[in-house]
């Protein structure tokens, strides 16, 4: 039966689909407009996920557009450098790979420290070339509770809802008891 | 990419919250569907069917394809994603009449016990009576649609993805509420009028064109947010927000007039429809025991309940059955396993001693170690089955002269499981006091004192006497095999019963019983099983077998089978349970950096000449001491609170084996970390170990995979995931466990919460333990000078 084969086609695409969330890696999702440059022929607006930027994995992304036609440049390479006023640096490549609106160039990045940094953006796209500096600030990373919240709420509330469950149970059987009684 | 057009259509993200829990819903409506459809085929046609998957789309793709990407961008494409998801797909969805699918699709112990209080309720059934009345299903989507559209909160969903996902769901929700009345889904009957609906969708479609209106006809943006994004598409913030309000405009008036319409002419036709005329007359149904909870209790889903119960054969499956009835399955497995003890061997003894650079170093400890677990929770007691010590002593008993070997018995007074308590309080010291998983040449040692200690063992007693009493690997691979989902079991009991020569235990000419002495009919679990279904082989009925069972039933199994019940009261079975769950705490814990620290200032402090003697007395003290203390006072504090007068043994026995999964967990989640972050270890190791030896087949040792730390970004979320199961199943089977004393409520209550308490302090150990940082054990990191092995 077609319906069969369908449910068969469900579990088969249940079990793909757990698998792959399981090893699918984090990818970046635009967010907030830190700051939009026009450099050259390029008008680059770099986003974050979030505000203010805290220390551990972010993601900064990057729109990268023609300034004269105002068109979204989809083939451009662009590079990202970030450095600490103590002098800790992180370098990295952002690409469409990491990002889920493929408009944008992501960069999935460590920030190590807390502080400010100055964050150089690097755009090649054929010859053309531009870079801008901006300041960014970094601030401590919040406790790793609010991260994973989901899944800590996750237990309780099963909890509540067997307790729930067991109470109802629990009525019903003594219904049950008192309407014997009853007649 | 190429193009624009390209960069935005590739734009989809396998995003698992949604699709994984509506996967979920296709799963259990297509079973729900096929069983109805059986009986009632006229309720339940191909075009509801359809319906229900078509709206499950709908979902997907609002909220996974790049209409969400984009959403954040452009409020057109914002709105047309809120469009699918309050106007389309809750049609579509409700159409698929998904109330008796959905219940009858769910796994009939599940819907009987657990779901089946809640639609038996009837203060819920109230609340859900009162869900659907038609006021309030107008009312809640007709304020939740204004409250998000005002500025502070539909910035607060653009700002935040959790709020974002709130406002969806408050969306989908309401707006599934709102259809409710107007598809009137079987078998919900309707309590208003047919014409209400008029006005119903008139005064919704008014709301409409206002607040469309206003976007529309507003000059300024409403939404900051839109201001200061890019126009990739080249319309203005302000030319968007009106084109958002037209599409809003034209849209919802598409959806709320055509059934204004429909529903127009089938109140024009109303005298001649006898089918509304039919459900006119039953007014209450639930007070005629027709209700959901009624025909669950008269079997009207659970006609399959005794076909469910049934248990999976693996051995009838094709091509899994044929390779594990094969009576050579098991020692080939266990060749294999010994030529790679050999190999650990040679290599731990004459290979380098860095641990990193030998396959000792690596194999045993990061690879085998999360292996098996893995093995543990998808399978059953694999490693016992695969046994490389076993095949040494068969094969002593095979060579050697008959009389030389299985001369006596076990002697009667060491029949329990002291000597592995023993033994594996020496081994987790041990590990962390000479660093085992750093040294190869401890490892190689401890392998060959392995084999050693099983062809004495059992060259001199007969049985499996080794595995049974003394091997700590084995303990550990009992215990946690108590949660697997496989067991060598019974496929029919009558067939035992009328069996006379018990050849599963006592075994035949050609094949082996059980040598450790299981009674097949009698057996209930996994404990001190091997797997090594000889009684599989012995049976002449054919009638054991490997059979699929849920996850944990094995704990709560109180049938009146002597054997089982009489392990599970056993005291020494209840501290080896304690000491393997509270172990994977301490062992866990011991790479935590500030574990480490502490330790060192600890000896500092207290003057300890020797880190060994030090770490003994720590591992007395949380292996032994706590543990003892803790499960004292639980026993006390159950005694008290459930005023019954329990005896210790008892208590701790019987709440013991409650503990496992959340041990199991934590072990799970601890080496499949090692397992995960270092799997490539082992590439460079073979390398090195085959070029020793003239082997150029893989190449030249790439040291670099060895640093290579996998970016596993969801390990910590995974972690959590099995931890969290873990404590839920714990805390499932001790309320099992505290009911079987038949008290009542508040008692039971009181004679699990200790335990429970208990339970809740070891897993929030185990999530601190997840947030540290954590030793990278058994890998390389690159430092100034090269290549160095990872100790901090």
């Amino acid at each position: 039966m077609v319906y069969q084969q369908l449910m068969k086609l469900s579990c088969l695409m249940f079990v793909v689909v757990s698998i792959a969330s399981v090893t699918m890696s984090v990818r970046a999702d635009g967010g907030f407009v830190l700051w939009q440059r026009t450099t050259g022929t390029f008008t680059v607006t770099a986003f974050a996920t979030q505000s203010p930027l805290r220390t551990g994995p972010a993601d900064i992304s990057f729109l990268v557009e023609n300034t004269e036609e105002s068109r979204a440049i989809v083939d451009a390479r662009v590079f990202i450098a970030l450095e600490n006023e103590t002098g800790a640096s992180v370098l990295g490549e952002a690409t469409h790979k990491q990002a889920r609106n493929k408009l944008l160039y992501c960069s999935l990045i460590d920030l190590p420290k807390p502080g400010h940094w100055k964050m150089k953006v690097l755009v090649t796209h054929g010859s053309e070339r531009a870079e801008s500096v901006d300041d960014l600030t970094v601030t401590d990373s919040q406790s790793r509770i609010f991260d994973y919240w989901k899944l800590l709420a996750f237990p309780p509330a099963v909890m509540i809802l067997f307790i729930i469950n067991q109470c109802l149970r629990r009525e019903r059987a003594s219904q049950s008891v008192d309407c014997s009684y009853s007649i | 990419m190429d193009t624009i057009s390209d960069a935005v259509f590739s734009s989809w993200e396998f995003n698992p919250w949604v699709l994984i829990p509506i996967l979920i819903f296709a799963l259990v409506y297509s079973r729900g569907w096929i069983q109805l459809r059986r009986r009632a085929p006229h309720r339940f046609g191909h075009s509801q069917f359809i319906t229900f998957y078509a709206g499950l789309v709908t979902i997907v793709i609002a909220l996974t394809s790049p209409l969400d990407g984009f959403a954040g961008w452009l409020l057109t494409v914002h709105m047309i994603q809120h469009l699918m998801l309050t106007m389309a797909a809750p049609i579509l969805i409700l159409y698929g009449a998904p109330y008796l699918p959905l219940l009858s699709g769910l796994p009939q112990d599940f819907l009987k016990d657990g779901v089946g209080p809640f639609l038996a309720s009837a203060t819920l059934r109230k609340v859900g009576r009162f869900l659907v009345h038609p006021v309030f299903c107008w009312s809640a989507f007709i304020f939740t649609t204004i409250a998000w559209h005002t500025p502070p909160m539909y910035e607060l969903a653009l700002r935040s993805p959790a709020w974002h996902t709130v406002e969806h769901l408050c969306f989908l929700t309401t707006a599934l509420l709102f259809w409710w009345p107007i598809i009137r889904p079987y078998p919900w009957i309707p309590r208003a009028p047919r014409w209400t609906m008029i006005p119903y969708l008139f005064l919704a479609d008014f709301q409409n064109t206002a607040l469309s209106a206003f976007l529309v006809f507003y000059e300024r943006v409403l939404y900051g947010t839109y201001a200061t994004m890019p126009r990739i598409t080249g319309m203005t913030a302000l030319e968007d927000q009106a084109a958002a309000g037209a599409i809003m405009w034209v849209a919802g008036s598409i959806f709320f007039l055509i059934p204004v319409g429909l529903i127009t002419i089938e109140v024009l036709s109303a005298p001649h429809n006898s089918r509304l005329r039919k459900r006119k007359l039953v007014k209450h149904p639930q007070k005629r025991g027709s209700g959901i909870f009624a025909k669950l209790q008269q079997g009207y889903f659970i006609s399959h309940l005794a076909a469910s119960r049934r248990s999976v054969d693996l051995l009838s499956l094709p091509l899994i059955g044929p390779i594990l009835r094969w009576p050579h399955f098991r020692r080939a497995v266990q060749t294999l396993m010994f030529l790679l003890a050999l190999v650990i061997i040679v290599d731990g003894f004459v290979g380098p001693q860095m641990s990193v650079m030998n396959l000792a170093g690596v194999l045993p400890w990061t690879h085998w170690r999360g292996l098996s677990v893995i093995a543990l929770l998808a399978v059953g007691n694999v490693f016992c089955m695969a046994c490389p010590f076993n095949f040494v002593r068969d094969l002593g008993r095979r060579l050697l002269p008959a009389g030389w070997t299985s001369r006596f018995s076990w002697p009667r007074r060491l029949r329990s499981k002291w000597i592995a308590i023993s033994l594996l309080f020496i081994f987790f010291w041990a590990y962390e006091a000479f660093g085992l998983w750093d040294s190869p040449r401890w490892t190689a040692g401890m392998v060959l004192g392995y084999f050693a200690a099983a062809f004495a063992v059992d060259g001199l007693f007969k049985g499996a006497s080794f595995c049974k009493y003394v091997c700590p690997i084995g303990q550990y691979q009992f215990i946690q095999s108590l949660i697997s989902p496989v067991e060598v079991g019974v496929r029919s009991l009558e067939v035992c019963r009328s069996c006379t020569t018990h050849d599963c235990l006592r075994g035949n000419d050609q094949h082996r019983g059980c040598e450790l002495e299981l009674f097949q009919p009698q057996k209930t679990s996994n404990m001190d099983c091997t797997l090594c279904l000889d009684c599989v082989h012995a049976c002449p009925h054919q009638n054991v077998s490997l059979l699929a069972s849920m996850p944990g039933s094995q704990l709560v199994r109180i049938e009146r089978r002597k054997r089982s019940i009489r392990w599970f009261k056993r005291f020494d079975g209840a501290i080896l349970i304690f000491l393997l769950v509270f172990a994977a705490f301490i062992n866990a814990g011991s790479m935590v950096e500030s574990v480490q620290r502490w330790e060192q200032t600890l000896q500092t402090n207290l003057g300890f000449a020797s880190m060994k003697t030090m770490l003994f007395v720590v591992y007395l003290i949380a292996l032994v001491v706590i543990p003892g203390v803790l499960i004292a006072c639980c026993f006390w504090l159950a005694r008290f609170l459930s005023r019954r007068p329990i005896r210790l043994r008892e208590s701790v026995s019987t709440f013991a084996r409650s503990f496992v999964p959340l041990g199991f967990s934590m072990w799970l989640a601890h080496f499949s970390y090692h397992l995960l972050i270092g799997a490539l270890t082992a590439v460079p190791v073979v390398q090195r170990a085959a070029t020793n030896v003239g082997l150029n087949i893989f190449g030249k040792p790439e040291w670099s995979i060895s640093a290579t730390k996998l970016g596993f970004d969801w390990l910590p979320s995974l972690q959590l995931l099995v931890l969290g199961l873990g404590l839920l199943l714990t805390l499932y089977v001790g309320w099992r466990l505290a009911m079987s004393f038949k008290l009542c409520f508040a008692r039971t209550l009181g004679l699990l919460a200790p335990w429970a308490v208990l339970a809740i302090v070891l897993y929030s150990t185990g999530i601190w333990i997840i947030f540290q940082p954590m030793q990278m054990r058994g890998m390389m990191m690159k430092g100034k000078d090269g290549w160095c092995i990872s100790n901090s």
